[in-house]
C-alpha cells in the first residue's frame, strides 16, 4: 500500500497558529542556487574546507567577531551560509578581504568550522579571476621589495626596542625575489590590477 | 463518646495559644478533653491508644492531618477521626496575635465537634476483578503490551484491525527508529506472542467498569463474541498525514513531489546515478514532534550519503538526538531556514523559490524531486475508538490522558489505559515504555480484587427526577443510569462530591457532607466566633482537600502570617462546593467566602477546579441581582509552590 | 530470586519507581544524598506542562483512595512499610556477587533523629548561627540547623556541622531528645536482587564556560537560579530581584549555553526550551521585559502551550547564539546576531540568564562509572551488568518522560524478579 494514499486533511495540529517569518527580503529577485553547487563542492574538497558542513548558522562567529562589532555588514555567519549555498558572489565580494584572521570565531565555533580558513579559500576562489583588493596586491608587491607584508618603521623599530623584543632582523628579500621571479609572480604582481580599483576598503 | 486530644508540639503550640483558655472553652463539647505533649511520638501515641476506646468519635487538635494522621493510622482503627491542624493553620500563621488565634483554634474545636456530631463511617466495598486485559493494537507498542502481560502471566486478547504484518508494524512506525532496530525490535516481540489470543477485526459496544468490561468482539469473517476484561489498553497507534501546505508543493499535481517515506521506499539501497537534486520542504507552520524531526535527519542523512543532493528547507529542528543532526549535516545535508514558497515544474525539473530567512532574501533552486516529510497523528479511527470506550481525545485526536505530568497512560477512563503513538508521537524506546506502563497499570487492576472505602453519594430516589446533570457532571463516570435510575458505581468513585454540586434538586447527598452537616458547621463557627470575637469580620475558606489544602499547610511552614478570622472548612474537591454552601456562608455572617480549587486544569479529579469558578461566577450573578456586593465571593486556585496565596487571597479585614 | 531492590537516588523518578516497586510488593531502599527529597526538582517551584507544583507525586497505591497524586509532604514517604528512605546517604560501592548485588550505604549524620523529631521547628528559632543560604543564592541567611525547602521531606531539620558552634542551645530546646550532635557516620551493606539508578541530572556550573560573565557578574545566573528567584517559597518571595536588590525590568536568556557545542557538552538537553520558556511566562506575568536569544526551539508537543504563550506575552524571540556577555557599568550587556535580520545586537538588561546544560550526577561518583554509557548516562537496563536506570540518569528530559520511564523499569525489575516468563 502506497503511504501516499493515506493522505487526510483532518488531521491538522489545530493548537497552534503559524508563525511568521521575520525574513525582511533585501531583492527582489530570487538568486539562483547552481545545481552542482560547484564553489561548495570545491570548498568541501580544500583542506579543513570540510568542516564547513558542521555549520549550523548559530551566529555565534558574527557576535564574536571585532571586524562585525565595526563593520555591520561584516557577517562571517552570512558568509558562510552563502558558502553553503555554493553562491560565488561572496569570492567576488572585497568585504571578505576585511577578514583579520583573528580567529576568534573559529575558537568560540561551537562546532569547529574552520572559518577564517573558509574565508581564505574563497579569497583564493576570488584570486584566481582578480577579486583582490588593491591594498592587498601592495602587501603583495611590498614582499617582493622588502620581504614583508607590513613596512617597519624607525618608529617601530624604536617602540619593540624599549619593549625588550627581540630584534626582527633582515628578511631574505633577495631569495624571496628570486623565487617570485622564477615562479612568475613577480611579473604578474606588477601587472595585475584589482578589478576593485582604487585602495581598496583601508 | 467525644473526644479531643490536643497536642502542645513539644511544649510549643501551647506558646503560641492558650491552651487552658481552649481547654476550658471545648469542655462542654467533648466527653474527654486531654493535652499531651507529642502526639506523634511512641509515648503520645500510646496514650491515644489508652484513652480511646474502638467506637469513639475522636478530634486531634495537633499539626496537619497529614502528618499526625500518617502514624495514627498505624496505631488505632477508628473510623470517625477529625483534625483541626492548629499548628499549621492557626499556631504557626498568626504568631503575633495570641489572643485571636487561641479564640480561632476554640472556633474550629467547635466545628470539629459539629462535623464529628454529622460523621458516618466509610463505606467499603469489595469487587472481584476479571483477570484478563484487551489489547486494542495496531502498532509496535500493542505487540509490546500483549507481549508483557502474557509474560505477567495474564490471560491477553490482542485485537488488531486486519491484515496486520510486520511489514504493514514497519510502514506504520517508520519514524520511530532506524528499520534495523525496529526489525529486530519486531521480531523479538513476535516470537513471544504465539501463545497470545489474537483476534483481527474491530469492537461494538463497551459496558461495565474498571475490573470487569464488557467487551462486543466483532471479527473480520462476521463472528461476534462477547468477552469481559478486567482493563483495556489501547494501542492503536500511528497514521502518517500530508501538511497543509502539501498542496502548495504541488503534491498530487506533478509526480516529481512525492513525500519522503516513499521516495525512501522508492530508491531503497540504489545510488544517486548523477547528483540528483532533492529538496525537502518541512512544512513551516506546523511545529515537529521531535521524533518526526529525528526521522526527518535519518532519512535525510541517508539519501545524501548515497549520493543525492539534498536540501532540507525547514524551521526549527527539534530531534531528540542532537548526533543525528550532526551527522545529517556531516553528510552533506543542506538545511536552509525558512519557507518554500512556490513551485514551478518545467522541463528542467522543478523550480523551486525559497525565502530564505538566515540570508533575508529570495533563492531558486532546480530540484528533480520535491520531498514532503509527512506528520505523524493517531490512526483515523481512533476518534471513534474512544467514543466508543467513553475516553477522551485532544485537539489533534490523540487520546489524552488525566494528567500529563504523571500519569501517562489513564485515560480518562477508569481500567483503560492509554499506550504507545495513540498518545502521542513516540520514539521506539518510549513507545516500548509507554507500553510497559500500561501494562504495570492494567497488572495492577486485574491481579487483586478491587477494595475501596470512603463517603459515598447516597441518591435519595425520591427527590432525584433524572435530569441527568450528575452523569454528566461526573468526571469519573461513577453514576449511571440504570432502569431509569441514578445508580452509583463505587469502582469508579474518586470520594469528590462532584456529583453533589450538580445536582439540581440535591437528590444526592454526600455520606458526612450532607447539607445539614454544612449548615451546622457554619452556624457553630459563626456563633463561636462572635462569642468570642464580637464584631469582628470573619471569612471562610471553602479548600479542596489537595492542592489547596496542602498549600494553606505551607502557608505555616514558611511562616506566611494571615487574619486570624479566617476558617478554612475543608471540602473533599472544591468540585463540591455549590452556591447552597456559598450562601449559607454569607447568611450566617461571613463577610468573605473564599473558594480554593487546585490550578487551572489540575484538579485531582479533573474538573473541580473549572466546576468551582462557575459555581462562583453564578454565585456572584445572583449576589448582583439582589443588590448585594459580588466581591464577597471569590473562587482562587492554591498550591503547595505558592504557600503565599494563602495571605494574598484572604481579606486582610477578615 | 530475592525482593530487595535498591533506588540510588530520590528525585521524582526515584520516588515513582520507588512507589511502584512497592506496590507490587517488593521491597524497596531509596538511597539519597541530600537531606530531603525531590532532586532538582525541589528547586524548581511551578513546573510544566501542568504549571503546577514541582513537588506534586504520583500517589501510591497505599495512599489511594480516591487520590491520584499527592503532595510531596504528604506522600508517606518515609512511612511506607515496604519503603525505607535512607537520606544524606551516598553509595560507596555496588558489587556483583552472581545475580545479586552488595551495596554499601554511607549515611552521614543529620544530628536530628528522624523518629524523635516532631517538627516544632524551635530548634531553628533559638539557633544563633547564620549562614548564607545556598539554596536561594546565599542572598538571605540561614541557621546551622536549618530546613532547605518548607515542602522538603523528611520534613525534621538537618544541622549543617560546617557552621554549628555546639553551642547547644538546640538541644536544650528540644524536650523530646530529638539532636544528638555526637551523631556519627553509619555504613551499612544491603545485599540488593536488582539496583536501579535514578541519579538525576543537575545544571553544569556555567563558570567553566568562557564569554558569559558568569562569575563575574552577579546578575548573570542560570535557569535554575532563575528559579529560585521566581519561588514564591525562595528568599524573593518570586520577586525577580538583581544582586543589588533593584527590581528586575528587564532579562536576557541564552539557550543552549554550553550546550550543543562541542566546546562544551555537545547533546541537546531537551528540557531547558521549557522551563525557559515557563520562566519568561513568569517573567511576563511580573511585567518583566524578556528577551530569548535560542538556536532552535526544541519544545515538546505537550507543552507547546508554553511557546504559544510566550509569544502572546510579548517575549522577544531572537534567533541567535551570543557569543559573550559584556559588563556595562555593572549591568550585563548581551551580544548576539540577529540572524533573521543579519544584524549585530548589544542587548543591555538587568539579568542575563543562561539555560545550562543538564549534565548526570552519577559520572561525579567513580562508584557508578562502570554502569555509565557516553556522556555519563545510563542505559535504562544493561543487561549484563544486571543494572537498571531512570529518569534524567538515561539523559535529560522532562518530568512527564521521567515519570513514564520509572514505570517502566519497575515492571521490567518486577518481571525479572518475580515473574515473567
Amino acid at each position: 500500500m502506497n503511504i501516499d494514499s493515506l493522505n487526510t486533511s483532518r488531521f491538522l495540529r489545530n493548537d497552534f497558529k503559524p508563525r511568521l517569518a521575520r525574513c525582511e527580503l533585501i531583492a527582489v529577485t530570487p538568486t539562483s542556487i547552481s545545481s552542482d553547487l560547484e564553489f561548495r563542492n570545491w570548498i568541501l574538497k580544500q583542506p579543513e574546507g570540510e568542516t564547513l558542513l558542521r555549520c549550523y548558522q548559530c551566529g555565534r562567529c558574527t557576535s564574536a567577531c571585532p571586524i562585525a562589532e565595526i563593520d555591520h555588514s561584516f557577517n562571517p555567519r552570512l558568509f558562510l551560509e552563502k558558502v553553503i549555498l555554493a553562491d560565488e558572489s561572496l569570492a567576488e565580494n572585497q568585504l571578505i578581504w576585511t577578514c583579520l584572521t583573528c580567529e576568534q570565531c573559529e575558537v568560540r565555533c561551537p562546532e569547529h568550522v574552520k572559518i577564517p580558513q573558509i574565508l581564505i579559500l574563497a579569497k583564493v576562489r576570488g584570486l584566481v579571476s582578480g577579486n583582490t583588493p588593491e591594498t592587498a596586491l601592495d602587501r603583495a608587491r611590498s614582499i617582493l621589495s622588502q620581504g614583508r607584508t607590513i613596512q617597519v618603521s624607525e618608529p617601530m623599530l624604536k617602540t619593540r626596542d624599549k619593549m625588550g623584543l627581540p630584534s626582527l632582523g633582515n628578511p631574505p628579500v633577495k631569495q624571496l625575489a628570486k623565487a617570485l621571479k622564477e615562479l612568475g609572480l613577480a611579473e604578474k604582481l606588477e601587472n595585475i590590477k584589482s578589478i576593485y580599483g582604487g585602495d581598496g576598503d583601508e | 463518646m467525644k473526644k479531643l486530644f490536643l497536642c502542645t508540639c513539644n511544649g510549643t503550640l501551647n506558646k503560641l495559644l492558650d491552651f487552658t483558655k481552649i481547654g476550658k472553652e471545648v469542655k462542654a463539647l467533648y466527653d474527654v478533653v486531654e493535652v499531651v505533649d507529642n502526639l506523634c511520638l511512641e509515648e503520645g501515641l500510646t496514650k491515644l491508644e489508652k484513652g480511646l476506646s474502638e467506637d469513639d468519635r475522636l478530634a486531634i487538635g495537633a499539626c496537619s492531618s497529614q502528618i499526625i494522621g500518617v502514624p495514627m493510622k498505624q496505631r488505632i482503627k477508628n473510623d470517625l477521626v477529625t483534625f483541626v491542624p492548629l499548628r499549621e493553620q492557626v499556631g504557626w500563621v498568626h504568631v503575633e496575635e495570641k489572643e485571636s488565634a487561641t479564640n480561632k483554634a476554640i472556633v474550629l474545636l467547635s466545628d470539629a465537634s459539629v462535623q464529628l456530631d454529622h460523621m458516618e463511617s466509610p463505606t467499603e466495598f469489595t469487587e472481584s476483578v476479571v483477570d484478563r486485559v484487551l489489547v486494542m493494537g495496531g502498532g509496535i507498542a500493542g505487540l509490546k503490551a500483549a507481549s508483557d502481560l502474557h509474560r505477567l502471566g495474564v490471560e491477553v486478547t490482542l485485537l488488531e484491525p486486519s491484515g496486520q504484518n510486520n511489514e504493514r508494524y514497519l510502514q506504520t512506525s517508520v519514524f520511530m527508529s532506524d528499520t534495523d532496530t525496529l526489525i529486530n525490535e519486531l521480531q523479538a516481540i513476535q516470537k513471544t506472542l504465539k501463545k497470545v489470543e489474537r483476534f483481527e477485526g474491530t469492537f461494538g459496544e463497551v459496558t461495565g467498569q474498571t475490573g470487569s468490561y464488557d467487551v462486543t468482539l466483532n471479527g473480520v469473517n462476521g463472528n461476534e463474541k462477547i468477552r469481559e476484561y478486567g482493563a483495556i489498553i489501547v494501542a492503536s497507534g500511528n497514521q502518517q498525514y500530508l501538511p497543509r501546505s502539501a498542496k502548495k508543493m504541488r503534491h498530487g499535481k506533478s509526480e516529481r513531489v512525492v513525500t519522503l517515506d516513499s521516495l525512501m521506499s522508492r530508491l531503497k539501497k540504489k545510488r544517486a546515478k548523477e547528483s540528483s537534486t532533492i529538496l525537502v520542504a518541512v512544512d513551516f507552520d506546523a511545529p515537529m514532534f521531535s521524533v518526526e524531526g529525528s526521522h526527518l535527519l535519518r532519512s535525510t542523512r541517508n539519501l545524501a550519503t548515497r549520493g543525492y543532493t539534498i536540501i532540507v528547507v525547514h524551521s526549527d529542528i527539534r530531534t531528540e538526538d542532537e548526533n543525528l543532526y550532526r551527522e545529517a549535516r556531516d553528510s552533506g545535508v543542506i538545511f536552509i531556514r525558512g519557507k518554500v514558497t512556490r513551485i514551478r515544474e518545467n522541463e528542467k525539473g522543478l523550480t523551486c523559490r525559497i525565502e530564505n530567512t538566515l540570508e533575508s532574501m529570495e533563492r531558486e533552486v532546480i530540484a528533480d524531486l520535491v520531498a514532503i516529510p509527512q506528520m505523524v497523528g493517531p490512526v483515523n479511527e481512533t476518534a471513534l475508538l474512544a467514543d466508543k470506550l467513553g475516553v477522551d481525545c485532544d485537539n489533534n485526536g490523540f487520546i489524552r490522558t488525566r494528567y500529563s505530568k504523571m500519569k501517562p497512560v489513564q485515560t480518562s477512563r477508569r481500567g483503560i489505559f492509554v499506550a504507545g503513538g495513540a498518545k502521542m508521537p513516540m520514539s521506539l524506546s518510549d513507545a516500548m515504555a509507554s507500553a510497559q506502563n500500561a501494562v504495570l497499570e492494567a497488572f495492577k487492576v486485574v491481579r487483586s480484587p478491587l477494595t475501596r472505602s470512603g463517603w459515598i453519594p447516597v441518591i435519595d430516589d425520591e427527590q432525584c427526577d433524572v435530569c441527568k446533570a450528575c452523569l454528566e457532571a461526573c468526571p469519573n463516570d461513577a453514576l449511571r443510569l440504570m432502569d431509569d435510575r441514578i445508580v452509583h458505581v463505587p469502582a469508579h468513585c474518586e470520594f469528590c462530591g462532584i456529583c453533589v454540586s450538580a445536582c439540581p434538586t440535591r437528590a444526592i447527598e454526600f455520606q458526612s457532607h450532607r447539607k445539614e452537616s454544612w449548615f451546622a458547621r457554619f452556624e457553630a463557627v459563626a456563633t463561636t466566633h462572635r462569642r468570642l470575637e464580637g464584631k469582628k469580620p470573619f471569612s471562610f475558606v471553602f479548600a479542596c482537600s489537595e492542592c489547596a489544602n496542602a498549600s494553606i499547610d505551607q502557608a505555616g511552614f514558611a511562616g506566611k502570617q494571615y487574619g486570624t478570622g479566617s476558617y478554612v472548612i475543608q471540602f473533599p474537591c472544591a468540585g463540591m462546593v455549590s452556591p447552597i454552601e456559598i450562601l449559607k456562608g454569607l447568611v450566617v455572617g461571613a463577610e468573605h467566602v473564599i473558594v480554593a480549587h487546585c490550578p487551572p486544569g489540575g484538579c485531582h479529579h479533573q474538573t473541580g477546579d473549572h466546576l468551582s469558578e462557575l459555581v462562583v461566577s453564578f454565585t456572584r450573578d445572583m449576589l448582583r441581582e439582589i443588590g448585594q456586593d459580588p466581591e464577597r465571593v471569590q473562587a482562587t486556585y492554591m498550591i503547595a509552590a505558592m504557600p503565599e496565596k494563602m495571605q494574598k487571597e484572604v481579606p486582610v479585614r477578615g | 530470586m530475592g525482593d530487595t531492590v535498591v533506588v540510588v537516588g530520590a528525585g521524582l523518578a526515584g520516588i515513582q519507581v520507588s512507589h511502584q516497586l512497592a506496590d507490587l510488593g517488593l521491597k524497596v531502599h531509596l538511597v539519597e544524598k541530600e537531606a530531603t527529597v525531590g532532586g532538582l526538582s525541589a528547586h524548581l517551584g511551578k513546573v510544566f506542562p501542568t504549571d503546577d507544583c514541582a513537588l506534586c507525586l504520583d500517589a501510591c497505591e497505599e495512599l489511594f483512595s480516591g487520590h491520584h497524586r499527592r503532595c510531596q509532604y504528604r506522600s508517606l514517604l518515609g512511612n511506607q512499610k515496604k519503603l525505607n528512605l535512607h537520606t544524606l546517604t551516598e553509595i560507596k560501592s555496588i558489587k556483583q556477587d552472581g545475580g545479586r548485588f552488595s551495596v554499601s550505604l554511607k549515611t552521614t549524620p543529620r544530628y536530628v533523629m528522624l523518629d524523635r523529631c516532631v517538627v516544632c521547628l524551635e530548634c531553628i528559632n533559638v539557633c544563633d548561627v547564620e549562614v548564607p543560604d545556598e539554596m536561594n543564592l546565599g542572598r538571605v541567611m540561614r541557621k546551622a540547623i536549618y530546613r532547605s525547602i518548607p515542602q522538603g521531606v523528611p520534613l525534621a531539620p538537618v544541622i549543617d556541622m560546617n557552621s554549628c558552634t555546639k553551642c547547644t542551645k538546640c538541644v536544650d530546646v528540644c524536650k523530646v531528645g530529638a539532636i544528638d550532635l555526637e551523631q556519627r557516620s553509619k555504613t551499612r551493606t544491603i545485599k540488593a536482587d536488582a539496583v536501579v539508578l535514578a541519579t538525576g541530572v543537575e545544571e553544569r556550573s556555567p563558570s567553566i564556560l568562557p564569554g558569559y560573565a558568569y562569575g563575574l557578574c552577579k546578575d548573570v545566573l542560570t535557569q535554575r537560579e532563575l528559579a529560585r528567584l521566581l519561588d514564591s517559597t525562595g528568599a524573593t518571595n518570586g520577586k525577580v530581584l538583581t544582586a543589588s536588590g533593584k527590581q528586575v525590568e528587564s532579562v536576557t536568556m541564552i539557550l543552549c549555553a554550553g550546550s550543543r557545542d562541542l566546546n562544551a557538552i555537545d547533546y541537546c538537553s531537551q528540557a531547558c526550551c521549557t522551563y525557559s520558556l515557563k520562566h519568561a511566562i513568569m517573567l511576563r506575568e511580573q511585567g518583566v521585559g524578556v528577551t530569548i536569544c535560542y538556536m532552535d526551539l526544541r519544545v515538546p508537543l505537550h507543552s507547546h502551550s508554553f511557546l504559544e504563550r510566550a509569544r502572546e506575552s510579548d517575549v522577544t524571540f531572537v534567533r541567535g547564539k551570543p557569543d559573550h556577555v559584556i559588563v556595562h557599568e555593572g549591568s550585563p550587556v548581551t551580544i548576539v546576531e540577529d540572524t533573521e535580520a543579519l544584524k549585530r545586537l548589544e542587548i543591555e538588561s538587568d539579568l542575563v540568564v543562561l539555560a545550562s546544560p543538564l549534565v548526570p550526577h552519577a559520572a561525579e561518583k567513580e562508584v557508578f562509572n562502570s554502569f555509565l554509557g557516553d556522556y555519563g548516562f545510563a542505559a535504562r537496563h544493561d543487561a549484563p551488568k544486571g543494572i537498571y536506570a531512570c529518569g534524567t540518569a538515561t539523559g535529560p528530559t522532562d518530568i512527564p518522560a521521567s515519570v513514564a520511564e520509572a514505570n517502566a523499569v519497575a515492571l521490567e525489575v518486577y518481571m525479572a524478579l518475580k515473574g515473567g516468563a
